[in-house]
């Protein structure tokens, strides 16, 4: 990755400076850990770093930071959640489908970006989605299973559809 | 290494990154097309007018191939157990709900796919297996009665010894056998089982490589008697001599190659071997498929390679033969599925 930035060096090694041991400690209070802190507040800046935007006149910089720390941390908090999700399925599944480590690991990235692009969408917009997409059933079928009618899993699988194909993937830019 | 994530670092989804974009109206009707022609029964003359829809405009064919990317990356997830632990990661936010949806679709697998069971069992017999090797892995195993067995790559075996045999069961893969003299005192025959036969030590030193339609021995020293499950004529093979045998028919004998044990010193040794055939050999030391175009499939390979540098080795053969490497990749270009030799394009 190119890092370019609309600020100039100067503004931002000044922001790090005056700053970054206040974020750590922030980010400390929300995680109650120190090197996960440490690691999401290098996040933070990260993001400050890679956005093409200009910074605002920074006459708050702390309220910038913590909007931007906020998404890295819900960011990090979503993914703990997924990937808590995903152990239990693995546990749940039937044992003559063990995976290996390897595609455990390989599978949960893959989740990882297919939740993404499924981002804030109804659990039932999801479910028509999948079913319908990625299992191939039938719209009369997935209706039966999800018990909504069949004129609702294509409104469904439209609505889907409009963010996963056509939307932004990288959601969460700053 | 089953996967690999390094080969050409990750890749993102061509929709997803680089294109001008789509406009929300047609976006909008390439869904509703989606739908349309996933309905079951198809609105009459779907077909024909979505493809003149498709022709009309290129953000129409655009679209359309968007919907199809990602259709053909989600795929891969497909699989009963994949697809399961997908629904139950992302759809289902309390763990009641998602222990329900693993059980539920584990159901729906069993019901419906009965021909993926078959496919899943013998990757579960073979992890349970006595001992097994990963892609890419060698390992060997002093048994019992001081028999030493070596196992190639991606290879599993049980061992069943009684007081009546010997028998080492080859669920999948390859081993080399050094038989050891029974010290009992009637001393048992050592038997290597495959799907397709029995292979039974009259001697020394044999290799049983289980292959999806037949089985391979080859013999090294003394001898080694096969016999196929149908319970046809069986044959001795002298050292020196291989066969190959399916469950019914025995192949006919030809000569063990040289370097054709040179697996278990971690090299593969050819001469003057076609590529095709040099490509399916390589490939059970890697997790991605290897393959080449037509056109060059019967191009030589000769050589001694290693093969635990399996990159290095297809660069030397490309090199060698002026041949490109086409990697196809899935899971969003996380993982390499396989490479591809072809003939080097004329600009390059």
């Amino acid at each position: 990755m190119t890092i370019s930035s609309a600020a100039g060096p100067d503004v931002i090694s000044t922001l790090y400076a005056d700053h970054q041991p206040w974020l750590r400690a922030w980010l400390r209070k929300k995680l109650g850990c120190v090197d996960q802190a440490a690691d999401l507040a290098q996040d933070t800046f990260l993001r400050v770093l890679s956005s093409q935007q200009a910074l605002p006149a920074l006459n708050e910089p702390r309220a910038f930071l913590t909007t931007i720390a906020q998404r890295v941390l819900s960011n990090y908090w979503r993914r703990q959640k997924l990937e808590q999700a995903y152990l239990e399925a693995l546990a749940l599944a039937p044992p003559q489908f063990e995976l290996s480590p390897e595609e455990r690991s390989i599978l949960l990235e893959a989740l990882i970006e297919l939740d993404q692009m499924l981002n804030g969408l109804p659990v039932l917009v999801k479910r028509a989605f999948l079913l319908t997409q990625l299992d191939g059933l039938g719209h009369a079928e997935t209706a039966d299973l999800l018990g909504i009618s069949v004129r609702t899993v294509k409104r469904h699988i439209v609505k889907a559809g409009l963010q996963c194909y056509f939307g932004s993937t990288a959601a969460d830019l700053i | 290494m089953l996967f690999r994530f390094d080969r050409r670092g990750p890749y993102l989804m061509a929709a997803a990154t680089g294109s001008a974009p789509i406009p929300k109206a047609v976006a909008q009707q390439a869904l509703e097309w989606l739908v349309d022609l996933q309905s079951t029964p198809r609105p009459p003359k779907a077909l024909e007018n979505f493809q003149r829809w498709r022709a009309q405009h290129p953000d129409h064919e655009r679209a359309w191939q968007r919907i199809e990317a990602f259709n053909g990356q989600l795929q891969d997830l497909s699989s009963p157990v994949h697809s399961a632990i997908t629904h139950a990661t992302l759809a289902h936010p309390a763990t009641a709900k998602r222990r329900r949806a693993v059980k539920t679709l584990a159901v729906l697998i069993f019901a419906s796919g009965a021909g993926w069971m078959v496919q899943e069992q013998t990757p579960w017999r073979r992890w349970s297996a006595d001992y097994r090797t990963a892609v890419g892995e060698r390992r060997k195993v002093v048994l019992a009665d001081g028999t030493q067995v070596i196992l190639n790559t991606n290879s599993a075996v049980n061992i069943r010894f009684d007081a009546e045999r010997r028998l080492v069961d080859l669920i999948a893969g390859e081993i080399l056998v050094t038989t050891a003299k029974d010290r009992q005192n009637s001393p048992r025959p050592f038997l290597v089982q495959t799907r397709h036969g029995r292979a039974r030590a009259l001697g020394t030193r044999f290799s049983v490589q289980q292959l999806d339609d037949a089985t391979c021995v080859k013999v090294l020293h003394s001898a080694v008697e096969i016999a196929p499950v149908s319970g046809s004529p069986t044959l001795t093979l002298q050292a020196g001599q291989q066969a190959r045998f399916t469950a019914s028919t025995i192949l006919p004998v030809l000569p063990v190659s040289e370097g054709s044990t040179a697996w278990t010193d971690g090299f593969i040794v050819v001469l003057g071997l076609r590529l095709d055939d040099f490509l399916a050999d390589v490939g059970r030391y890697c997790s991605y498929a290897l393959s080449c175009d037509p056109a060059i499939a019967g191009r030589r390979v000769s050589g001694s390679y290693a093969l635990a540098d399996i990159d290095k080795l297809l660069d030397t053969v490309s090199a060698m033969l002026q041949l490109e490497q086409e990697i196809i990749t899935r899971f969003w270009g996380r993982q390499v599925t396989g490479i591809r030799l072809r003939p080097r394009s004329r600009i390059s």
